[in-house]
């Protein structure tokens, strides 16, 4: 127990905490919870918040339905945060898992990832007295509420709920949910934990693969992570002398049994997720390709950047119109002259509509992603 | 929708459609692959959908 708040002191709190003052898991657990709260109002303060927004509301909503407002009102400033620091070219905001290093100065790190902001809803949501549990996929944790009609799972991205329909097998420390096609989730399978173990576990295992990636390159953002590892992380030996995944499986080896137990399953809905993954980031490169493409034959300008589709369809109502109206047109097959668009965009529409036509895959995601029915994270 | 919604048959699928011996050697090559990959722990996630909105809502505001 000494060796993980001691490392836990060092990576992961903003304010360290005595070591006589945490005995077991579960106050190790809650202290964490605290400093991610910490973290929160750092944000929120950057956000131009009052140091009490917090605590405001947490006690404007108590009552009984009072969960379903928590996420409108609370994520916003906090997803800003996080995609602000991921503006570049990552995918992911994966290494702000801790309070320490969501917080730390540097603009790639800057913010929560998805762990992290579980863990934050969850520290809110049990505050206002709602019993929760730890939802946990192949690359992503969610918060569930458990209520009597059900549980609920938090989609704190999209700022809703889903109340599941699918089955529990129960298990020792884990229950195996499968999903029901009315639940809508791009995942099959969910292991749901305690979650006050389940978190610090999800940490563990955050810290385990950080440790890695100092070893091996898997991708752009990892490979970011790793320079500013070596250049700026002033943690990097400890990270580096603890074994996280001994650790890992020692405490919290029960929880992930799954693994084992729901072996066949888990393998394929690993492949399944990632294969899920792959195609959606190749549409979205694809139309930032075709977007640039689109725009360079109508105006001979270069345009360059990621996430040029979204922020073209950001910039204006003209844009967004005609991008639907495009959108619309593909879907119902109409030719190109039927599609109604702002003149001064016309060129552009049919370029763009072009080089849609080729690639049906593509097309299919444009039209989708338009009308808003691509969800990339879950 | 979901990015299965794209393609004519997603992994799950396709596993599903396979007789029982091609079913063992895909998991046989997945069981391999997870001894040589390490896996993306929850909260590796890509998040650009979240980017989008907000770009969207900044853009909008």
């Amino acid at each position: 127990m000494k060796e993980i708040v001691e490392a836990f002191n060092a990576l992961a709190f903003i304010t360290p905490r005595t070591l006589s003052s945490i005995v077991t898991l579960e106050e190790l657990s809650q202290e964490v919870q605290n400093d991610y709260l910490e973290a929160f109002n750092y944000f929120l303060t950057h956000c131009g918040k009052s140091k009490n927004h917090l605590k405001d509301l947490a006690n404007g909503f108590s009552n009984d339905i009072d969960f379903f407002t928590v996420t409108e009102l609370f994520p916003h400033e906090l997803l800003i945060k996080s995609y602000m620091g991921v503006m570049n070219e990552c995918e992911g905001s994966g290494i702000g898992f801790t309070p320490l290093l969501s917080t730390h100065d540097n603009e790639l790190i800057h913010g929560f990832n998805c762990l992290a902001k579980t863990i934050v809803l969850g520290a809110l949501i049990k505050k206002l007295g709602h019993m929760i549990k730890l939802a946990l996929m192949v690359d992503h944790a969610a918060v569930l509420i458990v209520r009597p009609e059900g549980n609920y799972y938090c989609r704190i991205d999209q700022q809703s709920f889903i109340l599941l329909q699918g089955t529990y097998q129960q298990h020792d420390l884990y229950q195996w949910y499968t999903v029901h096609p009315s639940d809508d989730l791009l995942f099959h399978y969910i292991a749901v934990q305690d979650f006050n173990n389940g978190i610090l576990n999800g940490i563990c295992e955050n810290f385990a693969f950080l440790k890695v990636i100092n070893d091996i390159e898997i991708g752009v953002h990892e490979k970011r992570m790793k320079a500013i590892l070596q250049e700026k992380y002033p943690f990097k030996e400890l990270l580096d002398t603890i074994e996280w995944t001994q650790l890992q499986l020692s405490m919290f080896g029960k929880m992930d049994a799954y693994r084992q137990e729901h072996e066949i399953e888990f393998l394929i809905e690993c492949e399944n997720v990632n294969e899920q993954r792959t195609i959606i980031n190749r549409c979205v490169k694809q139309l930032d390709d075709a977007v640039a493409t689109a725009f360079e034959v109508c105006t001979g300008e270069t345009l360059e950047g990621n996430n040029l589709y979204d922020f073209l369809y950001g910039w204006g109502s003209d844009l967004k119109d005609s991008f639907k109206s495009l959108a619309n047109g593909l879907s119902l097959n109409l030719p190109e002259f039927e599609i109604i668009i702002p003149k001064g965009l016309i060129p552009f529409i049919q370029e763009l509509h072009t080089q849609l036509k080729a690639d049906k895959i593509l097309r299919k995601y444009f039209i989708l992603h338009t009308l808003g029915a691509v969800d990339r994270v879950e | 929708m979901k990015a299965k919604d794209l393609i004519d048959e997603s992994f799950q699928e396709k596993f599903s459609n396979l007789s029982p011996k091609e079913q063992e050697a895909v998991i046989t090559a997945l069981k391999a692959k997870q001894t040589t990959e390490t896996p993306k722990p929850p909260g590796f996630t890509p998040e650009k959908s979240v980017m989008s909105s907000l770009m969207a809502q900044k853009h909008n505001a």
